[in-house]
């Protein structure tokens, strides 16, 4: 099956599908509410668009990230090829949900350049994939695993809670499309490398102790 | 009594100490034709500098309200200084201001400095007296300005030769019993708005000043005029007094009624929905039932709405620019005051070459380099450039009017007989147009007096609006000799500060004092 396939044929499972809809009906309601009706001349609508579609693609890479962490370290070859697929199905609601933000962007005409938000939307999707995975792995070798619906979230929230303490960008996806930051950049930059090792490198089982 | 020795000791010490004090830098510093600023308007600024070494000269005024807060408008200007006596000269515009404060500084110390209370900003214009005996006017200008006329005795090296340097002078007095002032001083007086009254019979020392008078006891020049009598003060001044014309400002705001620039037209909310609305189904529907291909598809779909949504929907710049000059044309020559809306998308640190001010306060920053400031998003801005001088198009030949310039003159108005027509290079009579009037003279022309013609020439791309008023000799012999009223506050200001008193202040029974401020160095 060519990954291009496999891919399609994730896209179009319902769980993604579902989550998909989802995503694209709140950015059409976001975008539809902050855009200028009536006599009003000044166009918002980026500053409350872009801030929602990085979280929600965080949220969303981080919760698929932890659904899929493999249950034992040394995961098979059918684990690590669906945890490919899902986060290149992630990466394409990346594309999808952009014309919403280039509509947007264009109209608001902000002082921060598109690119920005084309650079740090995929890489914020893989970081937080990997991130949602540690979690999830985490959460299980502390037989925690039930809390991950509350984990994946409230860890958003934390990483949100730790950049207002530091009164910088570095983790938080809200802040990071208004404020351009190489510091942001670098960490997401990070956490998708790592995240690309864990989906590729191969970890040998451990040998069993002679007797 | 003391020992030689001792005495010649203390004498040497007692002339090295004077030495020393001889070559300490000192710097004046002078705000205002003769000292005398007036607020809301053009001002020269004049800083005489001995043995110091090259230093920057910065000005820092509030212009804030207690409603608005701290309004900073910072000037600063780099000065060469050297050895023996440097003179730095330009024009700033002066707002009403809350504390003026000056440094004369190189990167090490600083040279001197001083400050102004906002109470001593004065907004009313000034009357200047280039006479030995100025008190002998007081009652003459009571009688045709009123008593709030605010005099100030010159001598002739005080009249600046830039005509923006003369936007707080209504008039100037010149009786032939001083120095004669420099003809391009009282040309530029004139020129920049000034009514100047020579009251003659002037001596032949001063007799170069009645070329501006081209042969006639009055004339226009530029936006203000020349008064030649020799009937005594008072008919001299009831003359000038009736040639006066409506403030600039007033002239300007009336303009500028309507924005120069309009924001960009968002396209219809319902419309951005139902597009994007339609690319979310149809990218769903395509990830649902048709695999890879459509998968492939939404791709192509994705690229094709972004780039037709980014296409339609991004002003061509982040910033609309489009100026306006108001030309105030008199016997060849305009004073041209050019006002500038600039409209910005994203938050924008603007820069313009050359001096200007925004007409609305607003923090900026005016330096060697141009006039500075930062605007936050959707925001507009009008500036006002400096007052410079311009050839006019626009003549009276006698009764008639003459375009001697090279573009032709549209939609002419006379105020108070109606449209003209349209004024070829070098006619002299207007051909009758379709067109009525241009929208924007309708704040314009009930300001003016009857007889004032306005037209309006090159709006492709800079308007500019040529204001000729009716020939001196025809206005003086109306005679009005009304009181013209005092310098109206610019009408696009807000309330003026508390802190800002606009009558003469003093301090401790100490007349009050002019804002030349001879500072020490420190």
């Amino acid at each position: 099956m060519r990954f291009l396939d496999a891919l399609a044929a994730r896209l179009a499972r319902s769980d993604m599908l579902q989550a998909l809809t989802l995503l694209l009906a709140v950015l059409l309601v976001v975008l539809a509410f902050s855009w200028p009706g009536g006599n009003a001349l000044v166009n918002e609508a980026w500053f409350s668009l872009a801030p929602i579609r990085h979280a929600l693609l965080a949220l969303a890479a981080a919760a698929f990230g932890a659904s899929l962490a493999p249950a034992t370290a040394g995961a098979g070859v059918a684990w690590r090829h669906e945890a490919r697929v899902t986060l290149a199905a992630l990466l394409v609601w990346a594309l999808v949900t952009l014309p919403f933000e280039v509509i947007a962007h264009a109209a608001s005409y902000p002082a921060v350049s598109l690119a920005w938000g084309l650079l740090t939307a995929p890489l914020t999707v893989v970081a937080y994939y990997g991130l949602g995975a540690l979690l999830a792995r985490g959460a299980r070798a502390l037989r925690a695993a039930w809390a991950l619906p509350l984990l994946v979230p409230g860890s958003l929230v934390l990483l949100a809670w730790v950049d207002l303490q530091l009164g910088a960008t570095l983790l938080n996806p809200w802040t990071a499309p208004l404020d351009p930051s190489p510091a942001y950049l670098a960490v997401m930059g990070g956490g998708a490398i790592l995240t690309a090792m864990g989906l590729t490198l191969e970890r040998r089982p451990r040998r069993a102790e002679p007797a | 009594m003391c020992s030689s020795a001792r005495c010649l000791a203390l004498l040497w010490a007692l002339l090295a100490s004077t030495v020393a004090l001889g070559q300490a830098p000192s710097a004046r510093f002078s705000l205002g034709v003769a000292g005398q600023p007036v607020a809301d308007a053009w001002n020269p600024l004049r800083l005489e500098l001995r043995d110091a070494p090259p230093a920057t000269l910065t000005l820092q005024i509030d212009q804030g309200t207690l409603r608005s807060g701290e309004l900073p408008l910072t000037v600063s200007h780099a000065v060469r200084g050297g050895a023996g006596i440097s003179v730095f000269e330009t024009t700033v515009y002066l707002p009403r201001f809350a504390r003026l404060a000056w440094r004369l500084a190189t990167p090490d110390r600083v040279l001197a400095s001083g400050s102004v209370e906002g109470r001593e900003a004065d907004a009313r214009p000034l009357d200047l007296l280039l006479s030995n005996l100025p008190g002998s006017y007081r009652a003459a200008y009571a009688t045709a300005y009123g008593p709030g006329a605010r005099l100030a005795d010159v001598v002739a090296s005080d009249l600046p030769s830039e005509p923006a340097a003369y936007d707080g002078v209504r008039t100037l007095l010149i009786d032939g019993s001083a120095a004669a002032p420099r003809l391009e001083s009282v040309a530029a007086a004139a020129a920049g708005g000034a009514t100047v009254v020579l009251l003659g019979p002037l001596p032949p020392s001063h007799a170069e000043l009645e070329l501006l008078l081209a042969g006639g006891a009055h004339a226009r020049l530029g936006a203000g005029a020349v008064v030649a009598s020799g009937a005594g003060p008072e008919t001299a001044l009831t003359a000038a007094a009736a040639l006066a014309t409506p403030a600039r400002d007033t002239l300007l705001a009336a303009l500028l009624e309507e924005p120069l620039v309009a924001p960009p037209t968002p396209a219809k909310q319902s419309l951005v929905a139902l597009a994007l609305a339609a690319f979310a189904l149809l990218a769903l529907l395509l990830v649902r039932w048709a695999g890879a291909p459509g998968l492939v598809g939404v791709l192509a779909l994705v690229a094709l709405v972004s780039v037709v949504g980014w296409r339609a929907l991004r002003p061509a710049t982040p910033q609309l620019e489009r100026d306006l000059t108001l030309a105030l044309a008199g016997d060849g020559l305009a004073l041209e005051v050019r006002a500038r809306e600039v409209l910005t998308l994203p938050r924008s640190a603007l820069s313009y070459g050359g001096r200007a001010r925004p007409l609305r306060p607003q923090p900026y920053r005016v330096d060697d380099a141009g006039t500075h400031l930062t605007l936050e998003r959707w925001r507009a801005a009008m500036l006002e450039l400096a007052p410079r001088l311009a050839d006019a198009p626009l003549l009276w030949d006698g009764e008639a009017l003459r375009n001697v310039g090279r573009e032709p003159v549209r939609d002419l108005v006379r105020v108070g007989a109606g449209p003209l027509g349209d004024l070829a290079p070098g006619a002299s009579a207007p051909t009758p147009t379709e067109a009525g009037d241009w929208p924007r003279y309708a704040a314009l022309l009930p300001l003016l007096p009857d007889g004032t013609v306005v037209g309006r020439s090159a709006c492709d791309d800079v308007c500019t609006v040529w204001v000729l008023y009716p020939p001196a000799a025809v206005d003086a012999a109306a005679g009005a000799g009304e009181a013209p009223p005092a310098r109206a506050a610019t009408p696009l200001l807000t309330a003026p500060s508390p802190f800002v008193q606009t009558g003469l202040s003093s301090q401790g029974g100490a007349p009050a004092a002019s804002l030349q401020d001879a500072g020490r160095a420190e």
